[in-house]
């Protein structure tokens, strides 16, 4: 969360140093884009992953993503911020997959898992945590489900995430206050503190 | 006390998702009310399993990734690279063919073909002459030097026969005879 919010910033402190990529990318550099795509790559993969639970669908979509990003760099202001057109394609994306293929219950976790370096108690404990947060997810309606990836996950205000998602502060507002508290209800559940 | 605060409006309240006027309400109230100090604490709590147990894509992921997209895009280039080489020598065939066709073409072509056209008349061979010689009247047309295409006419009467007009060529073997209308034979004198 703090990494989000902390690439996030860096994202829009510095569109000076993403200028001159864009620039070569634009020339036919491909060096400059892979540049391009090492700097967003880990905040696409993520969303996408979350958005889908499911790591192979999500780095085909992330992939998908970054060569659209590569057909239409033409049309990018060089000094403009990529991140904002990232989510939204990366989201856009995610939603019409998810609406022409069977919802997914449950987080593809093994990859996470097998690289951490945890101890088999650890690793345990890390599986029931994100198996409970998979299943929490997979509560939410799709919209609600892209709020909060983007607002609790990614850190985005809620002005940004209504840009992200071509909708109103209220409409997202409603959205969050929705998924948050059908996420509290399925935790406190699962865990057996209920109010 | 009053009324408890919704679910919903908790929820924003949290994380600071509610305008300042309205926060300030919650917050006085939460100040004084457990039941809602409990909800909150269950959302904070929640709130804190759900963004701490889902970690980042690893490096390996990432590599992964980026080269799916870098690979994609070099092959791209290469096809696109190949196509453009294929193109230009597809051109440069079709131009050298173009260029051996319209060659043979002029070499084929006779050296007549290139002459202007004569008239129309038909070529005719020399009329029979005539049993009993007759007064021949010949009206020649001042000689002059006959250039390619152009053609030296002499018009040939004889009493009681029609009349011809006799046509030189450039080409010495082609002498053209053209015959006049029956009404126009040449009076007897
Ligand atoms: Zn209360």
């Amino acid at each position: 969360m703090e990494m989000a919010v902390s690439l996030m910033c860096q994202f829009t402190a510095e569109p000076g140093s993403i200028r001159g990529l864009i620039h070569d990318a634009k020339a036919g550099d491909l060096a400059a884009f892979e540049q391009i795509v090492t700097r967003y790559e880990r905040i696409v993969l993520r969303i996408a992953r979350r958005l889908l639970a499911d790591s192979e669908l999500a780095r085909d979509v992330a992939q998908e993503v970054f060569l659209r990003l590569h057909g239409k760099l033409g049309k990018f202001q060089e000094g403009k911020d990529l991140a904002p057109w990232l989510y939204r394609m990366t989201v856009n994306l995610c939603h019409d997959l998810r609406r022409r293929s069977k919802p997914s219950v449950a987080l593809d976790l093994a990859p996470a898992l097998r690289d951490a370096a945890l101890d088999p108690e650890q690793a345990m404990e890390l599986l029931q945590r994100q198996e409970l947060v998979a299943a929490a997810l997979a509560e939410l309606s799709p919209r609600e489900r892209e709020a909060i990836v983007l607002r609790d996950l990614e850190g985005l205000s809620t002005a940004e995430v209504a840009r992200v998602l071509r909708s109103s502060e209220g409409t997202v507002r409603s959205q969050i206050s929705t998924g948050r508290v059908k996420i509290k209800r399925f935790v406190m559940a699962q865990l057996g503190r209920r109010r | 006390m009053s009324v408890h605060v919704s679910e919903e409006i908790l929820a924003l309240y949290v994380r600071g998702d509610l305008p300042e006027h309205d926060s300030r309400s919650v917050a006085r109230h939460v100040d004084e009310c457990q039941d809602c100090k409990q909800v909150i604490a269950d959302i904070s709590f929640s709130y804190e399993i759900f963004t701490n147990s889902l970690n980042d894509p690893t490096a390996a992921e990432l590599a992964t990734l980026r080269s799916a997209v870098m690979g994609k895009l070099r092959a791209d280039a290469a096809e696109s690279r190949s196509w453009v080489w294929l193109f230009a020598a597809a051109a440069s065939v079709l131009l050298c063919l173009a260029a051996l066709i319209w060659r043979g073409e002029r070499q084929e072509l006779p050296p007549m073909a290139r002459l202007p056209r004569p008239g129309p008349p038909a070529v005719m061979p020399p009329p029979e002459p005539p049993i009993a010689t007759p007064r021949t009247h010949v009206t020649q047309a001042p000689r002059k030097r006959i250039e390619p295409g152009m053609c030296a006419a002499t018009l040939i009467t004889k009493a009681g026969q029609p009349a011809y007009l006799k046509m030189s060529t450039s080409d010495p073997n082609v002498v053209i005879l053209w015959q006049l209308e029956e009404n126009e034979k040449v009076a007897t004198p």
